[in-house]
């Protein structure tokens, strides 16, 4: 992938050390740090330039299992969006959400809806590709285990790659929401992960 | 039914998902079944259409879409009459629809386990997280009719065909599930 396109999510790393933003009464992010689909919602928010109050919790100890969350996730899953009276989970569902609730500035470029939609819901495919692979490292699997691995996130990239083609952004000419969705899976562990995609695609 | 064209393949719940829309919507199209086992999905004319060489892919005039929960979203977009999406509900067929996929997760490892002869607490396993599982869906439904409320929707028709998905050992599977 473009590493240009990977610079400006360097400020997702600088958003947990920010204060929170003002809260907003009745606009409420729940997340975690280092969760993938959390950023994705972030990264939406901010592009539509909404306030919101973040809660942040802690995985190690839970925190996204305590009745709070469950009332509004049953699965006990971030990230949880309450905005006003509507509770959405699923980070593509509120990729979504926001962009109905919140037409303007709009994250679907003109005429490109099916084909957002569609790289929408590709983009777990990028996640896994990644998560295989480092999760097969971190269990120190044989090496043609992790060789395979590696060759599958490559022809997932591959299919990314044809779909920019010339492009400057995933959907065509402008940043969509599926740029969201998979800027962050691609971003997940920036640096082993540049480390991984050189390997990749020498 | 020049310029919308269903490639689709028997047995595959995502193919059903959008064959399900298409009918609600009264949309026609022509049918193009392909055979897995002969690797209809990858042949020349689906991979120019979908590079991943899966189904369903949807050609409906100029546009070609794959991925069925893209798909169901992309038709009631471009028709939006009948509705699959009742008032007020959006945020939340949204959500049920991108959950669906874990249904279909919970379902398919349960029968993986069984066409592997895995042992039987590996088996126990499974079913224990299917129930878990279709308990999120038993809770969303609720006292109402349909899974996102009162009307059939979207989520209705993805997570349709999952659940029926191998009929008759499902029947038995969730009745095994749900005593």
């Amino acid at each position: 992938m473009r590493l240009a396109e990977l610079l400006p999510v360097c400020v997702i790393f600088l958003l947990p050390l920010c204060k929170a933003v003002s809260s907003m009464p009745g606009r409420v992010l729940i997340w975690g740090s280092g969760s993938s689909p959390c950023w994705r919602v972030m990264i939406a928010l901010e592009e539509k330039g909404l306030q919101y109050e973040s809660k942040q919790i802690e995985f190690s100890s839970k925190g996204h299992k305590t009745p709070e969350v469950l009332e509004l996730n049953p699965r006990g899953q971030v990230p949880v969006l309450k905005d006003g009276d509507t509770v959405v989970s699923e980070s593509l569902a509120t990729l979504q959400y926001l962009e109905e609730a919140y037409p303007e500035p709009s994250l679907v470029p003109k005429g490109a809806s099916p084909q957002v939609l569609q790289r929408l819901h590709e983009s777990p495919n990028v996640q896994q590709a990644i998560g295989a692979v480092f999760i097969a490292k971190n269990k120190n699997e044989p090496q043609e285990e992790l060789d395979s691995k590696v060759k599958e996130l490559k022809k997932e990239l591959g299919y990314w790659e044809s779909y920019l083609g010339s492009n400057k952004y995933i959907a065509g000419a402008q940043y969509s929401l599926a740029g969201a969705a998979n800027h962050i899976a691609i971003s997940l562990r920036f640096e082993p992960l540049l480390l991984c995609a050189r390997l990749v695609y020498t």
